[in-house]
């Protein structure tokens, strides 16, 4: 393979941009800080809950759709998951699994919406967003969720709380971190080794002849957000977990850096192409910059600035020709 | 010709497939009125009619993608419901849709196994199913790796895989809507082979055709719709004579138009005598690898000229370039009514006076979601601008005009026009290349899926444009309309032009020249440029 076709696979350019990124932090490591492991391995905690997005992210995407409700879900999911805990003193996985089963639903209550009525998933998405977050609220009764409102010391807020917020393999790696990576094998596998996976991608590359193959156009659409309601509701317990508490107005505009991630990597807006390993690269970029600027403590607004500036670069760069 | 006659039983078992009153309107628009229609095991039953006849919502219904309003289906003798694409597939109905329908995204492979695949698709699952699809490509001459994705084919090909999808499926009941439409000469050769197999294997063939030849070559059985009615059927005998052959076309011609019409072109006339030339191309070459060209052309105002060659001979990029859609265009002169030019874009070469029909109207011609006439007032919006303002009324006007003079079949104009049938969108696409009025207008199979008494009102538009001293660049997959409609035959092969032929035109050396790229040494051969200097 020469060059030039290697070049044209957005895999090898995914993997260019975060190469680069990488040498950007070997030039300015702040003191050697970017040559140590504990520096990687927060950035990895910090994109746990966005990687968690993002993976859920790209199968909607796929089909050409997107979900704006998922920063709502994850605050309903963190919500519910505080107060079945620390009120309810519910079984740590069993609310896990209840909570879970809440994100699933809601995604589907979109995704249902979509398939069923042909609306928008801009539009439906958006109204899922405001709803979800309205229910995060009223959950809540618009307080935060923590040990201390019920009367506990932080201390004996019980297991999952905590649990989830710990490290694995001799502090070497969060489990927050280990928990996205399944999530994205998970993914991959799904798309890349399932019946499901392969409608994903027929849909979202021509429905018309996906419908007229026999595929169920619906359904497909219907799983794919419920799956993204998954990984949302996933993504609000361990956000629950490492701030201890359910906080309503948490993960505010999340879901447009989920986005930002599975763009950077290079899965096609207009679906039918891309994948969950380019979204790992994309989350990987973004990490990274993000540490590198707080490493050499740049201020918040050239921060953003910054960020703005690169990722239209990185698009720009991902940008593929068309034939 | 007919070769396959020997195969050919008439069957004696009841049908696989009939369907009885079946009726489907869209709004207060009856398309399909009140059908029987049955498919027969081993037999070719071939459907033909004008544009807009209903043929395909009739396959559409059988392939279970419309329901109808009212009617019975039975399936090996049982009364089925009408149910949606994917159980229509299980019942082993495959079809090959009129416009394009597979996932470019996706390989060969998925987009053959799409909605069947197994649950789970693991490694050796994924092997296995390579193997039996790659023989299944094979079988049908073609030489593509099953991990290549749809959309990098040639659009020929990609018409292939769904019939190979239907072989893999195991299916015995076909459906064919104009398949043979999108395929250049060698390919058609091959699909007639792969009918006249099914037909051996016992599978019954239900093919839409708008063409004559084919129509007696391959069908058992032909029935012609009109108005969404099935108007005449009969049978067509094994090794016809040519007698009867004949008298069964009239027949067929006169169902269809409701008299008897002349199959080929109006006679050109020979263009109004004019010594300055309006295209002038020296030393053309398009900037593909492998190089075409070079191509040294004059083309006086009313002159139509034809472009022979087999696929890959170089004619589409040559058209492309000249309209700035591809790869560019390098020659030594390049000039149209005396301007020398220099294309980059489409938008440049409309500016110039250049247009270009392409062959594949869906992805590169119109835009679905616009009606008629917004589609056909695109290209010469600029006429009818004043300060960025579109004079909307003088615009429908012209634009309804000319669908008129197109004989568009169409409920209402402002439908979107993925709501019109195949020809008919055709039909739109022409008039929008005229109505931009371009000096030099290239036409890529000008007729494609369009039928035989719409092909002469087409014809006579692209003549009528010719005749308001403008010229034509023609190509298409029969050298039988080039014949018929050009005044000179330019023959290519391999990127270069080996012949230019002029009235009365000897197929044969044509045929041999565009095969061989050595023209007969009898013709009338003549370098394309000294023909209009005397
Ligand atoms: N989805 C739709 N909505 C409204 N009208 C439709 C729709 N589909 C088809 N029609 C109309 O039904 C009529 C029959 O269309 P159909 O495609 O069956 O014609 P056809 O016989 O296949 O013609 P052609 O030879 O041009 O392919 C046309 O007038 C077309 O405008
Ligand atoms: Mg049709």
């Amino acid at each position: 393979m020469n060059l030039r076709e290697l070049w044209d696979r957005p895999l090898a350019r995914a993997w260019m941009a975060v190469a680069l990124v990488g040498v950007l932090g070997c030039c300015f490591h702040a003191d050697g800080a970017f040559f140590r492991w504990p520096t990687h391995r927060d950035m990895l905690r910090q994109v746990a809950v966005y990687g968690l997005l993002a993976c859920g992210m790209t199968p909607v995407i796929l089909t050409a759709g997107i979900d704006l409700a998922v920063g709502s879900i994850v605050a309903v999911s963190a919500v519910a998951a505080a107060k079945l805990i620390i009120f309810g003193g519910v079984d740590p996985v069993l609310a896990a699994g209840v909570v879970s089963l809440g994100g699933l639903a809601l995604g589907g209550l979109s995704g249902a919406v979509i398939a069923k009525f042909r609306v928008q998933p801009f539009v439906v998405t958006l109204a899922m967003m405001v709803l979800a977050r309205g229910l995060a609220k009223q959950l809540s009764g618009g307080q935060k969720v923590t040990a201390y409102a019920a009367g506990l010391s932080p201390t004996e807020a019980t297991g999952l709380l905590t649990g989830l917020d710990t490290r694995l393999l001799g502090d070497q790696l969060a489990t927050v971190t280990a928990i996205m990576i399944a999530c994205a094998i998970f993914t991959w596998v799904l798309l890349r080794r399932t019946r499901l996976g392969r409608h994903i991608y027929a849909v979202g590359g021509n429905p018309e002849a996906a419908r007229l193959a026999g595929v169920p156009v619906g359904w497909t659409i219907f799983w794919v957000y419920a799956y993204c309601g998954l990984c949302a509701a996933i993504a609000g317990l361990c956000q629950a977990a490492q701030e201890t508490q359910g906080d309503p107005d948490t993960a505010m505009g999340y879901e447009l850096d989920a986005i930002a991630m599975v763009v950077i990597g290079g899965t096609s807006l207009m679906g039918g192409r891309g994948g969950v390993g380019l979204t790992v690269l994309g989350v990987l970029t973004i990490g990274w910059l993000q540490k590198i600027l707080s490493l050499n403590a740049v201020p918040e607004a050239s921060r953003l600035m910054a960020t703005g500036v690169i990722l239209i670069g990185a698009i720009l760069f991902q940008r593929r020709k068309h034939a | 010709m007919s070769t396959s006659h020997a195969v050919r039983h008439t069957s004696t078992q009841g049908p696989v497939l009939r369907v009885r009153g079946v009726t489907k309107a869209y709004g207060r628009h009856t398309v399909v009125r009140d059908v029987d229609f049955e498919l027969r095991p081993g037999e070719v039953h071939v459907v033909t009619g004008p544009n807009g006849a209903g043929k395909s919502t009739l396959l559409k219904i059988l392939a279970g993608v419309v329901s109808p309003q009212a009617g019975t289906l039975e399936l090996h003798g049982q009364t089925r419901e009408f149910v949606g694409p994917a159980q229509a597939r299980a019942a082993g109905i495959a079809t090959v849709h009129q416009e394009l329908s597979l996932v470019a995204e996706l390989s060969i492979l998925d987009n053959i196994m799409l909605a069947r695949e197994p649950f789970w698709l693991g490694r050796r699952a994924r092997k296995e199913a390579a193997l039996s699809v790659q023989k299944r490509l094979t079988e049908v001459g073609l030489e593509v790796d099953v991990d290549r994705l749809v959309g990098q084919l040639p659009l020929a090909q990609q018409q292939r895989i769904e019939l190979v999808r239907g072989l893999y499926d195991g299916a015995q009941i076909f459906l064919l809507d104009e398949p043979s439409s999108a395929l250049p000469r060698a390919d058609v050769m091959h699909l007639y082979q792969q009918i006249n197999q099914l037909r051996a294997g016992g599978c019954a063939v239900l093919l839409i055709s708008h063409k004559l030849d084919e129509i007696l070559e391959l069908g058992d059985r032909v029935s012609v719709m009109r108005d969404g009615e099935i108007v005449y059927s009969s049978k067509i005998a094994t090794g016809t004579a040519n007698t009867a052959d004949d008298q069964l076309r009239r027949e067929i011609v006169a169902a269809m138009v409701g008299q008897t019409s002349p199959e080929n072109g109006p006679e050109p006339s020979a263009g109004p005598a004019c010594t300055r030339p309006l295209l002038r191309l020296v030393a053309a070459n398009v900037r593909t690898s492998p190089r075409v060209g070079p191509v040294d052309l004059e083309l006086a105002p009313g002159d139509i000229v034809g472009l022979a060659g087999l696929q890959g001979s170089g004619i589409q990029p040559f058209l492309h370039a000249l309209a700035g859609a591809g790869p560019g265009l390098d020659a030594r002169a390049f000039t149209l009514d005396g301007r020398a030019l220099t294309i980059k874009t489409p938008g440049q070469a409309l500016a110039a006076g250049i247009v270009l029909l392409t062959c594949d109207r869906k992805t590169a011609g119109l835009v679905g979601s616009l009606g008629s006439l917004d589609n056909t007032m695109l290209s010469a919006l600029e006429r009818f601008t004043t300060l960025g303002f579109v004079h909307r009324q003088q615009a429908r006007a012209a634009a309804g005009k000319l669908l008129k003079q197109a004989n568009l079949v169409a409920a209402d104009l402002d439908a979107p026009v993925t709501t019109l049938s195949g020809g008919n969108q055709q039909k739109v696409y022409l008039a929008r290349c005229l109505l931009a009025k371009p000096r030099l207008l290239l036409v890529d199979d000008p007729a494609r899926g369009v039928d035989l008494a719409a092909r002469q009102d087409l014809f006579r538009l692209i003549h009528s444009h010719a005749q308001a001293g403008n010229c034509v660049l023609w190509s298409a997959c029969e050298l039988s309309e080039l014949t018929a409609n050009c005044q000179r035959i330019l023959a290519f092969h391999r990127g270069r032009v080996v012949g230019c032929f002029s009235r009365p035109f000897d197929q044969k050396a044509i045929v041999a020249a565009t095969l061989t790229g050595v023209p007969q040494a009898t013709a009338s051969v003549a370098v394309a440029t000294t023909q209009e200097s005397t």
